[in-house]
């Protein structure tokens, strides 16, 4: 049976793999770092470098879903219209085969063009880095990569607890303090919190604040006063031997600000920051992260393939991942379909709701937006993707197909 | 003898979007072939014979009655071991080449591979092919192409052959070629089953003959017996064939004749009555 599938695998790596499209896509692959390398950023080396990162991974994700569409929606269709799939299914082959074996060619062309782009990163990366020393004269390590880690939980007063849950912010009144939990740190010696916080004072500039730096097994925590200005990122140092050999980190703040007034916390913006990995363990991160939506996405090509005719799959795909891509965007529609009260716009609102809660949001789901913050793409976060694109999208997508198109009549196909 | 395939009143309709009858391709359509036999299916365009060996392939479903390949239902995969078919057009891949295309199809059968090449080797001398084996498909003639269709439907050593003009678009040489070829299956015991438009062909290898019209079988029969009464004349099948389809196409126009009229007269009857009914009405 595996065999049989490879042998499909193979006939459709065959069928693009030597065509004058797919060597230009190659090339072009190929050519996407160069093009970017090129690019200027905000003027700094590491402005630069993090551009051409972004502009990379970006210009190479938004081609390939294109390819991925254009190819997997002419897959079985096109097999139809040219009837060879009458003297495949003469053969002891079961439809459901036919539909993997396409689907593992796509993933191998996918595997082939992702390599082909990164290898051109790795080295455009290192031209890129000598031309960045010669030309800024810093000593930064633009190759480094860091890992963030969010509170796992916080202590804050009995009262307050759980209307702070549902809010985007900790909140810290007058005299008031917040202990936030952090585990899972490596090892690491330029350790920071990044933060950022407002006030219900926007005239007020410096925020003076106590910080008590410890962990369960420390005695004495590290004590540190500072004093910040309100709405900007800002990084605390933490010193490393606050972190517990797990990886425990307790950081507590109190706010004793002479003026009286609230700090709030940006949930979202408060993590503790530090240098990991390396930059091409990122890039291998994000190859198998790119190779993953692929997959879902020719998955869902082969499924409009084998229902429709290549133009309609090629639209029902294209507007499929136009939601899923513009997720954000889509949100925004579903949202200002709730005001009208016809029918028409009633049905709108139900399907496109239904369409956001069974695809995968794929703008989060590409790596620039990680690259972009020099973050490493955690194991987490992997695995999160595969269980969304693979686990819960190409698997039943594809079970739907293979059902669909076994008990389907090929012969009566006329386009 | 055993019965390869077997028909039992099969019909297929063909349905629009809106699941209503179209078109109807076959009616109550019976019969068998038997192993080692060779069988020609003939009829004219429209007749019902691609639609035939699509319910064979599992490619079509019957809307009634019942259809067995080796003794399993159409499509099983276990009896598609055993078939070997060759489609009315080259359905090749014109990316691979003749050697590419035999060995795809062999491991589609699970041949190992040295019964693979082995093979390979054997068809592409027989039918030849050899010496062109590295060209792409899309590159052949179309006899060419015509070759390596029946090449990949001998890749397996099929009991079944299925072949739907298997002398298309070749010239003379290549079809005494072809003819020659499967009268050595013949010998060596494989059932066949043959749709063409060559009659000549069909004549001379056939040991049987259905004659399909608009998806009904009209004749049935030996070729020896069928064509009795035509010994000595020029292309006797030919002429049986068209003898019997003409009768059928007489007998069809007859019989819709005769419904036009019988309609007409209703209709005329019809008219006649509501115009006294009126005429009445009028009166009073």
């Amino acid at each position: 049976m595996i065999r049989k599938i490879f042998s499909l695998a193979y006939l459709t790596v065959k069928k693009h793999i030597f065509t004058f499209g797919f060597i230009s896509l190659s090339i072009i692959f190929f050519l996407i770092p160069f093009w970017c390398s090129y690019l200027q950023g905000d003027g700094t080396s590491e402005g630069k470098f993090k551009v051409f990162v972004t502009y990379s991974f970006l210009l190479s994700s938004i081609i390939l879903i294109t390819v991925n569409i254009a190819f997997s929606c002419v897959s079985i269709s096109d097999e139809l219209k040219k009837k060879t799939m009458f003297l495949l299914d003469s053969k002891p082959l079961k439809r459901g085969q036919v539909i993997l074996g396409k689907w593992i060619g796509f993933l191998f062309l996918n595997f082939l063009l992702i390599l082909s782009f990164l290898l051109s990163m790795s080295l455009f990366s290192v031209f890129l880095s000598k031309k960045i020393k010669s030309n800024f004269k810093e000593e930064k390590n633009i190759f480094l990569t860091y890992a963030q880690v969010s509170p796992y939980s916080f202590i804050s007063g009995e009262e307050e607890k759980s209307k702070l849950k549902k809010r985007e912010t900790y909140a810290i009144p007058p005299g008031g303090k917040i202990t936030w939990n952090f585990k899972g740190i490596k090892n690491a010696s330029d350790i920071y919190l990044t933060f950022k916080f407002y006030t219900s004072k926007k005239e007020e500039k410096e925020i003076t604040g106590y910080w008590l730096i410890g962990n369960p097994s420390m005695e004495k925590p590290v004590e540190i006063l500072t004093e910040f200005s309100q709405n900007e990122v800002h990084r605390l140092k933490i010193p490393s031997e606050c972190v517990s050999k797990k990886g425990q980190l307790q950081i507590t703040y109190i706010n004793i600000d002479p003026e009286n007034i609230s700090v709030l916390f940006n949930k979202e913006e408060l993590k503790i920051r530090y240098p990991w990995k390396n930059y091409w363990d990122n890039l291998v991160r994000s190859g198998f992260n790119l190779l993953l939506v692929t997959g879902f996405i020719s998955a869902m090509g082969i499924f409009f393939s084998a229902i429709v005719s290549t133009l309609t799959a090629a639209i029902s795909t294209s507007v499929l991942i136009f939601i899923s891509y513009l997720h954000g965007f889509t949100e925004l529609i579903v949202k200002s379909l709730m005001g009208e009260k016809k029918i028409f716009a009633y049905f709108s609102y139900l399907l496109l709701k239904f369409s956001l809660f069974i695809l995968p949001p794929l703008n989060k789901f590409l790596p620039h937006i990680y690259i972009e913050d020099s973050l490493i793409l955690p194991f987490s976060y992997l695995k999160n993707v595969f269980l969304k694109t693979t686990i819960f999208g190409a698997v039943p997508i594809l079970i739907l197909a293979i059902l669909y198109f076994s008990k389907r009549e090929l012969g009566v196909f006329n386009e | 003898m055993n019965e390869i395939i077997k028909f039992d009143n099969v019909t297929k309709v063909f349905k629009d979007f809106w699941r209503k009858p179209k078109v109807v391709a076959l009616k109550n359509f019976s019969f068998s072939v038997n192993e080692g036999e060779i069988l020609g299916l003939l009829g004219p365009n429209g007749s019902g014979k691609s639609t035939t060996l699509k319910l064979i392939l599992g490619l079509l479903y019957p809307t009634h009655g019942r259809i067995s390949v080796f003794g399993k239902l159409p499509g099983d995969n276990l009896a598609k071991r055993f078939i070997g078919y060759l489609p009315e057009e080259d359905y090749l891949y014109s990316y691979l080449n003749a050697y590419e295309t035999l060995d795809f199809f062999g491991k589609v059968f699970n041949l190992p591979s040295n019964i693979r090449n082995e093979r390979i080797e054997l068809l592409l001398e027989m039918l030849g092919i050899k010496g062109y084996e590295t060209r792409p498909v899309g590159e052949y003639s179309k006899g060419m192409a015509r070759r390596l269709g029946l090449a990949q439907s001998l890749i397996n050593d099929p009991k079944l052959l299925i072949l739907d003009e298997p002398t298309n678009g070749m010239d003379p040489i290549g079809s005494n070629e072809i003819k020659n070829i499967l009268l050595d299956l013949k010998k060596k015991g494989k059932t066949i089953l043959i749709c063409s438009h060559l009659l000549a062909d069909i004549e001379s290898i056939c040991d049987r003959i259905i004659i399909l019209y608009r998806g009904e079988m009209i004749t049935e029969g030996k070729v020896d017996e069928l064509l009795d009464s035509y010994k000595g004349e020029k292309n006797p099948l030919e002429k049986f064939f068209l003898d019997v389809v003409k009768k059928k196409k007489e007998e069809v126009k007859e019989k819709k004749e005769k419904i036009y009229k019988e309609e007409k007269k209703e209709k005329e009857e019809v008219d006649k009555d509501l115009l006294q009914k009126l005429l009445h009405k009028d009166d009073s």
